[in-house]
C-alpha cells in the first residue's frame, strides 16, 4: 500500500514536470527548431480597469456586475454612465492621470493620495490657486517645472504646506517635453 | 442642601451633572439655592457649564458619501477570500487522494500531448487574470477623485497619442 | 440615591422622564440586538439598517478621538467590518451600542497609543473637508463672529486633545453620546467609580483650560 502511494506520487510529479515542457515543444513544432525571437511589441498605453470592463462582452459584464449587491451594482452602472458621458478628451485625460497615479511606486502613490486629501481640505480659494498653478505647470517642460517649483514667485504665492501639495500632485501631470 | 458639596466630597459628580443639566429637578433646585450663598460652588458650576457649552460648539464633520460603498466593497473582498481560506483550512487527508490525483495528472498530460497547441491569443487570454468588479470600483473612485481635483488639462500631450 | 448621595437623572430610575427614556432605550436595545441576530442568520439588509443607525455616532466619536476625518472614517470602517465579521458568534449579552463602542474605543485608543496621530494632525483651518468650518460658515455669522468661533473651537479641540486618551474617550461618550456611567464603564471595561474618576479629572482639566472663555 505504502509502495503504491509512493509510486503514484512519483508518477504525478513526473507528469507535472513533463507537461509544461511537452506543451512548449508542441507549440514550437519541433525540438531542434529554434523558437523565433518574439518581436518587441510596440509600447501600448496601459488600460484602466474601466477600459477592460468596457472591452468585455455584455454577458461577461453582466456576470461581473451580478457579483455585487443590487444597490452597489446600480451605483457602478450609474458611475460608469457618468464617466462615459464626459467629453472623450476629458475621459482620456482622466484615464492618463489615473494611469500615472497607479504606475507610481506604492509609497509614492500614498504620498500623492495624501496630497490630494490635503488639497480637498484646503479652503476653496487656495484650492483654486493650486489648481491654476498645476494647470500652468502642465504646459511646461520638466526642467522648467522644476525651476518653477524653486522660483521665488512660487515660494511667495504658496505656504509651505501648499507648496508640498503642489509638488506632490505634479506627479499626476503629463510628462513635460 | 444642608452642607456644601465641596466640603462633603460630593462636588465632582454634582458639578458634572449640573453642567450637563442631568440633575433631577428637585436636586438642581436645592443646589441652586445653595449656590446663592456659596461663591465657590457658584464659580465651579459656572465653569462647568461653560465647558459644556464650549464643547457643544464642536460639531462633527460631514461623512463621505461613499462610506457605505467602501465598507461593502471591503466586506465583499473579505467574503471572497473566506471561501478559499475555508478550503485551505479544512482538515484534509491528502493520502487517499494521492493515487487518484496521480492518475488524473497522467491522463491530463497524455491528453495535452495529443491535442494541438491552442492559438497563442487564446492562451494569453486564458492566462490573464479575470478583471474583478472591485478593480473597476477602485478605478472609478480614483478617476472621480481626479476629476474633482479639476486639474486635468485638455491638452494632455501623453493622452493624445495613447489609444484606448 | 447613588453612593455619593447625589440624585441625578442617570441614577434615578423611578423618575418619570427617566422611565420613559429607559423604555425607549430598551426598545432600541431590543431592536439593535434583533437586527444583529438577523444579520447572524444571513439577513444582509439588517446589517445595512444597523449601519444606517450607528454610522454617524461611530464616525463622529472617532473623529473627536483622532481629530482627523479621513482617519476617523477609516477606523469606523474597521469597526463595522469587525461587527460584520463577528456576526456568526454574536450573542446579545450586552447592549449593542456598548459592544459597538467597545470595538470603536479599542481601535481609537490603539491608534492614539501607536502615535499615528502625530503625523496626521492637521491645522483646524485645513482639516475639515465638509465639516465644522464649512458648516458654521453657512450659519450666517459675520467674519468677526466666525473668527471668534474658530478660535474657540480650536481651544476646545486642543484642550480635548491633550487629555489622556482614556479620559478623552470617557468624556466623548459622556458628553456627545450621552452614555451613562454604567455603559461607559462597560465600554472601557472598568468600574463605574473608575469612570467617574476619569470624567471628573477630565472635566477638571477642561475647566482649567477653558475657564477663560466664560
Amino acid at each position: 500500500m505504502r509502495a503504491r502511494s509512493i509510486l503514484a506520487v512519483a508518477a504525478m510529479l513526473l507528469s507535472l514536470t513533463l507537461v509544461p515542457a511537452a506543451q512548449a515543444q508542441g507549440r514550437r513544432g519541433g525540438m531542434n527548431r529554434r523558437p523565433p525571437r518574439p518581436e518587441k511589441p510596440a509600447p501600448k498605453p496601459s488600460r484602466t480597469p474601466i477600459d477592460e470592463f468596457q472591452k468585455m462582452s455584455p454577458e461577461e459584464r453582466q456576470k461581473a456586475l451580478d457579483r455585487l449587491p443590487p444597490h452597489q451594482r446600480q451605483q457602478v452602472e450609474e458611475r460608469l454612465k457618468n464617466f462615459n458621458q464626459l467629453p472623450p478628451a476629458q475621459q482620456q485625460t482622466l484615464k492618463n492621470m489615473y494611469n500615472r497615479l497607479n504606475q507610481l511606486p506604492p509609497a509614492r502613490q500614498e504620498v500623492v493620495r495624501g496630497a490630494m486629501n490635503k488639497f480637498f481640505q484646503a479652503p476653496a480659494d487656495r484650492q483654486q490657486a493650486m489648481r491654476e498653478e498645476l494647470r500652468g505647470m502642465a504646459a511646461l517642460p520638466d526642467q522648467e517645472r522644476q525651476a518653477r517649483l524653486a522660483s521665488p514667485e512660487f515660494q511667495s504665492k504658496f505656504s509651505g504646506k501648499e507648496r508640498e501639495i503642489v509638488r506632490d500632485m505634479s506627479d499626476l501631470l503629463p510628462p513635460g517635453q | 442642601m444642608k452642607e456644601c458639596p465641596l466640603e462633603n466630597g460630593n462636588s465632582a459628580e454634582l458639578i458634572v451633572a449640573y453642567g450637563a443639566r442631568t440633575l433631577a429637578p428637585e436636586v438642581e433646585a436645592a443646589f441652586e439655592r445653595h449656590m446663592s450663598t456659596c461663591a465657590n460652588c457658584r464659580e465651579l458650576a459656572a465653569a462647568q457649564r461653560e465647558v459644556w457649552s464650549a464643547m457643544d460648539a464642536w460639531t462633527p464633520a460631514g461623512i463621505s458619501s461613499n462610506f457605505d460603498e467602501k465598507l461593502y466593497r471591503r466586506i465583499a473582498t473579505e467574503e471572497q477570500g473566506t471561501w478559499w481560506r475555508r478550503v485551505l483550512r479544512a482538515n484534509w487527508s491528502w493520502r487517499p487522494a494521492m493515487p487518484v490525483a496521480a492518475a488524473c495528472a497522467v491522463l491530463v498530460a497524455a491528453f495535452l500531448l495529443r491535442s494541438p497547441a491552442p492559438p497563442s491569443g487564446a492562451s494569453q487570454s486564458q492566462s490573464q487574470p479575470k478583471l474583478q468588479i472591485e478593480q473597476v470600483q477602485h478605478a472609478l473612485d480614483d478617476i472621480e477623485m481626479l476629476k474633482k481635483l479639476g486639474v486635468e488639462v485638455p491638452s494632455d500631450k501623453a493622452g493624445s497619442s495613447e489609444q484606448i | 440615591m447613588n453612593p455619593h448621595g447625589i440624585e441625578s437623572r442617570a441614577a434615578q430610575p423611578s423618575w418619570n422622564g427617566r422611565v420613559k427614556e429607559d423604555m425607549a432605550a430598551t426598545a432600541t436595545l431590543e431592536r439593535d440586538a434583533e437586527l444583529m441576530l438577523r444579520v447572524r442568520d444571513g439577513d444582509q439588509a439588517c446589517f445595512g439598517m444597523l449601519l444606517e443607525r450607528h454610522r454617524g455616532p461611530v464616525i463622529h466619536f472617532m473623529y473627536r478621538m483622532v481629530q482627523n476625518q479621513a482617519v476617523a472614517e477609516e477606523l469606523a470602517q474597521e469597526v463595522f467590518l469587525r461587527v460584520y465579521r463577528s456576526r456568526g458568534t454574536y450573542e446579545p449579552t450586552a447592549k449593542f451600542t456598548t459592544w459597538l463602542f467597545r470595538i470603536a474605543t479599542h481601535l481609537a485608543l490603539n491608534w492614539i497609543r501607536d502615535g499615528r496621530n502625530e503625523k496626521l494632525q492637521e491645522s483646524l483651518d485645513q482639516e475639515t473637508p465638509d465639516g465644522a468650518t464649512r458648516q458654521v460658515a453657512d450659519r450666517g455669522r459675520t467674519v468677526e463672529q466666525e473668527l471668534v468661533y474658530q478660535a474657540k473651537l480650536r481651544e476646545v479641540r486642543q484642550a480635548i486633545e491633550i487629555l489622556p486618551s482614556k479620559q478623552r474617550a470617557a468624556v466623548m461618550m459622556h458628553k456627545y453620546e450621552e452614555m451613562e456611567y454604567s455603559q461607559i464603564a462597560n465600554v472601557l471595561s472598568c468600574s463605574e467609580s473608575a469612570v467617574k474618576s476619569l470624567l471628573f479629572r477630565a472635566y477638571e482639566s477642561l475647566r482649567t483650560r477653558l475657564a477663560h472663555m466664560a
